[in-house]
């Protein structure tokens, strides 16, 4: 083979132009199929006269043929311009829309151009690997006790299977190819290549199947997730992939075998659904069906001997999370928040009770050598990262904050956290109190109960009890206390933004909605952090340096802002461009907390001195007055106009270059009085009102 | 002799006159679909040009050859299938006109059926 040349943002732009095409062509295949199908039905058996007679050819599937050649080969043409990346070693982002790169041809690994053609291979391919299958891909747990030839047995498939696979692999990207060869393949023998997934595993872990991981199942593994992705999988073949029980199967190591080989059998197979899981990458609903089943109906732990394949140390030294099929599961879940999303709103929410984390941690410390502890730490972190992707990252990069089903699921999501069996362990605390922020204000209002004067919250039927153990459950994490300090101090500061030109107008209850709700909020915190004993110090420490670490991007999710500054998701293409921007707002708040705790920790006798809510949060408070006052056009210009009519000294000179910079806006006298007032209104209230009179009561 | 009902009953008229049975809405359901379709496919194969233009800038060796070849097959068919489009939805179009025309010389052959009826009955009743 030779050289090609490319300018590769040409070839994805082609791409992308392309399938923007094709994808209005998609939906006028059903109509057409809908109206010649019925326009046939309409015709059939009448007798017509000559001239009235139709012949309806069946365009339709033409259509639909043609459409999928289309995408087919606009994908190519930009999996084509993802190779000459790849082989050039150059991202999307990095390279000019005239940038040229010349490769070796063997360096661009991708399918064929023509669709027949890459259907036609995948027909050879399954025929290929149908031949060298046999009726089962189980190894009987007896056999492998007692007959290592059985093991040699199986392991000699390993380089045909691995070769056909490796063939395969040009078409990495092809989803027509691999549905084409995974059904054609049917269930019973994908059933079989999946199982040999967990065999070729024991066999590589008894040195008789070297490199079996990236020669077999990260393989395999592509292009069952390819099939899937495509929407076109058979069900049958899918069901087959989460059928656990051998034992009815003809012919299969299952059959007529007693219970305990049955589960060990049973065993296997959840093994091989994980390794699936953690080597391929499937659709959402798929991977949150598989994470599902292996973390719900999977062994607790192995039976005594472990049939699980790929469990010797050198393996998980680089494939950690593969220590325990749950870890795998929930690691599986952090790569996709839409399946993450998808995962926790199973079955009426029974996933979010796992916030007690630990999963598989027995099984992960035994097979790497170390405590329960010491992985557990690893394993809570999976599942709080799968959390917050799937219940915080997901609904905001698709604009569903606030739609029913994310609110019920939140609802959900504190009721959990509150269960009197839940004892979460840290980095699932600080998830909870992040994934609550958005709904800050709606904790507030549950929490003050009935208001008329209130607005409905958006958490439906959460109670203030509900409220409360939400907190306390959440507060017994040092982390997770700074995010609801955070999330406060937003809120009354969104709540002064809202209440600006009352404010601006010397309206004395220009602070009454806002005052109740944080009074609500801060109440149920001091509650909650005296229930849980956290100590005085401790309490003012979260509560002041929530005020003086809480960013713009806070007081935007508290605000409910955020989903205008969030780029709206029209398809699944725009989701990467939203995530990126939620990935950056997530991202500023965490360096915020992280920074705050343990770069910019309050000084103990800074603390200490600290005996009334004026010493805490008064200067803060005024910086968020003045701050409403000065973000709002209406209420800046008012203060403006009242300086310029007053003749006050500073107008002259804050206007000087014709415009008014925050710390300008400062000085003029009828805001600096404003500020007085209000912020002196504010913390009053605080003091008189709230439960953490034992926070300031002395040192 | 009986009289025809409301809502007519064709079953009072010779064969040749009753209305052909075609089904209009339907038929006219599959023309706008055709129409549609073709439409969209003449103005994207019309963007497509550019669009292929532009991979095509600086783009040589093995897989342009193949883009190429695959590309000018489906173009074909591509444009193919508008022209069918647009001929099926030509070819219903003129069976609902025949239909219809039809219908209408049908129409009239019945109204000058039912006078006659009625002029015979009315005839008959002088006598």
């Amino acid at each position: 083979m030779g050289t090609s040349s490319a300018k590769p943002a040409k070839l994805l732009a082609y791409r992308d132009a392309g399938i923007a095409q094709v994808e209005k062509w998609e939906p006028e295949v059903a109509n057409l199929s809908t109206a010649l199908g019925g326009l046939r039905d309409a015709l059939a058996g009448l007798d017509l006269p000559e001239g009235c007679e139709l012949s309806i050819l069946f365009e339709e599937v033409w259509f639909d043929t043609l459409t999928r050649n289309q995408r087919h080969l606009d994908e190519w043409v930009g999996d084509v311009g993802d190779e000459f990346l790849r082989a050039s070693g150059r991202a999307r982002d990095d390279i000019g829309p005239d940038d040229s790169f010349t490769v070796d041809d063997a360096a661009i690994v991708v399918g064929f151009a023509d669709r027949d053609r890459a259907e036609r291979q995948a027909a050879d391919d399954a025929a290929a690997l149908a031949r060298i299958l046999g009726p089962t891909g189980l190894i009987n747990p007896y056999e492998l006790a007692n007959d290592p030839d059985k093991l040699d047995e199986m392991a000699r498939l390993y380089p045909e299977l691995r070769d056909i696979l490796a063939r395969s692999a040009r078409f990495h990207a092809d989803e027509d190819y691999a549905v084409a060869l995974v059904n054609a393949l049917g269930p019973t023998n994908v059933r079989t290549l999946a199982d040999l997934a967990n065999t070729f595993g024991i066999a590589a872990d008894r040195g008789k199947a070297d490199g079996a991981w990236d020669g077999y199942v990260v393989p395999l593994a592509t292009l069952l997730g390819n099939a899937d992705r495509s929407g076109r999988l058979d069900d049958s073949v899918r069901d087959a992939l989460f059928d656990m029980d051998a034992g009815d199967e003809q012919g299969g190591e299952g059959a007529d075998h007693n219970f305990i080989i049955k589960d060990q059998l049973a065993d296997m197979r959840y093994r091989s659904l994980t390794l699936l899981l953690a080597a391929g990458t499937f659709s959402p609903e798929t991977t949150a069906r598989m994470a599902d089943t292996i973390i719900h109906d999977g062994p607790l732990a192995p039976s005594f001997y472990d049939y699980s394949g790929f469990t010797n140390y050198q393996f998980l030294a680089d494939h950690r999370p593969l220590a325990a099929n749950e870890w795998a599961a929930l690691d599986a879940l952090t790569r996709d928040d839409h399946a993450a999303n998808i995962f926790y709103g199973l079955h009426d929410g029974r996933n979010l009770y796992l916030l007690n984390g630990g999963l598989g941690a027995d099984t992960a410390a035994r097979r790497l050598g170390v405590s329960p502890g010491d992985v557990a730490g690893d394993i809570d972190r999976t599942l709080a990262d799968s959390l917050t992707g799937g219940l915080q990252n997901y609904p905001l990069a698709t604009g569903t904050v606030y739609s029913p089903e994310t609110t019920r699921l939140i609802a959900h999501l504190v009721e959990a956290a509150g269960d009197d069996y839940v004892d979460a362990p840290d980095a699932v605390r600080r998830a909870l109190a992040q994934i609550s922020t958005p709904y800050t204000r709606d904790l507030a209002v549950a929490a003050e109960g009935y208001d008329r004067y209130l607005p409905d919250g958006r958490l439906p039927g959460l109670s203030g009890d509900e409220v409360d153990k939400f907190f306390r459950e959440v507060s017994e994490s040092k982390e997770a206390r700074l995010v609801l300090g955070q999330n406060a101090a937003a809120l009354v500061s969104t709540e002064i933004g809202a209440s600006a030109r009352d404010i601006a107008a010397s309206d004395p209850n220009a602070f009454g909605q806002g005052s109740t709700l944080a009074t609500a909020y801060y109440r149920e915190l001091g509650e909650a952090w005296d229930h849980v004993q956290v100590d005085r110090l401790a309490q003012r420490e979260a509560l002041v340096a929530g005020w003086r670490s809480f960013t713009d991007p806070v007081v935007d999710l508290v605000s409910g802002k955020i989903v205008e500054k969030i780029p709206v998701v029209n398809a699944a293409a725009d989701l990467p461009l939203a995530k990126n921007v939620v990935d950056g707002i997530t991202g500023t708040i965490k360096d915020s907390i992280n920074s705050a705790v343990y770069d910019h920790a309050i000084p103990r006798p800074e603390l200490e001195s600290m005996t009334t809510w004026r010493d805490a949060i008064e200067d803060d408070v005024e910086h968020a007055v003045a701050k409403g006052l000065y973000d709002d056009p209406a209420t800046r210009q008012h203060f403006l106009d009242r300086a310029a009519a007053g003749g006050d000294p500073a107008y002259a000179s804050v206007m000087a270059d014709g415009q008014v910079t925050f710390d300008e806006f400062g000085r003029l006298g009828g805001v600096s009085d404003a500020v007085l007032t209000q912020s002196h209104r504010i913390v009053d209230g605080f003091q008189s009102d709230m439960a953490f009179d034992k926070m300031f009561g002395g040192g | 002799m009986s009289v025809p009902k409301d809502p007519p009953d064709y079953g009072y008229y010779p064969e040749r006159m009753r209305p052909v049975p075609f089904p209009t809405a339907s038929a006219q359901a599959a023309i706008a679909v055709c129409d549609r379709i073709a439409a969209l496919l003449e103005s994207d194969l019309g963007a497509r040009p550019g669009l292929v233009a532009g991979a095509r800038d600086g783009w040589e060796g093995a897989y342009r050859v193949e883009f190429d070849e695959t590309w000018r097959i489906q173009e074909v068919r591509l444009a193919g299938l508008k022209e069918d489009l647009r001929r099926l939805s030509g070819q219903i179009t003129t069976a609902v006109n025949n239909a219809a025309a039809i219908n209408g010389q049908r129409a009239t052959a019945r109204a000058n059926y039912l006078a006659e009826q009625q002029s015979e009955t009315s005839g008959a009743g002088a006598n």
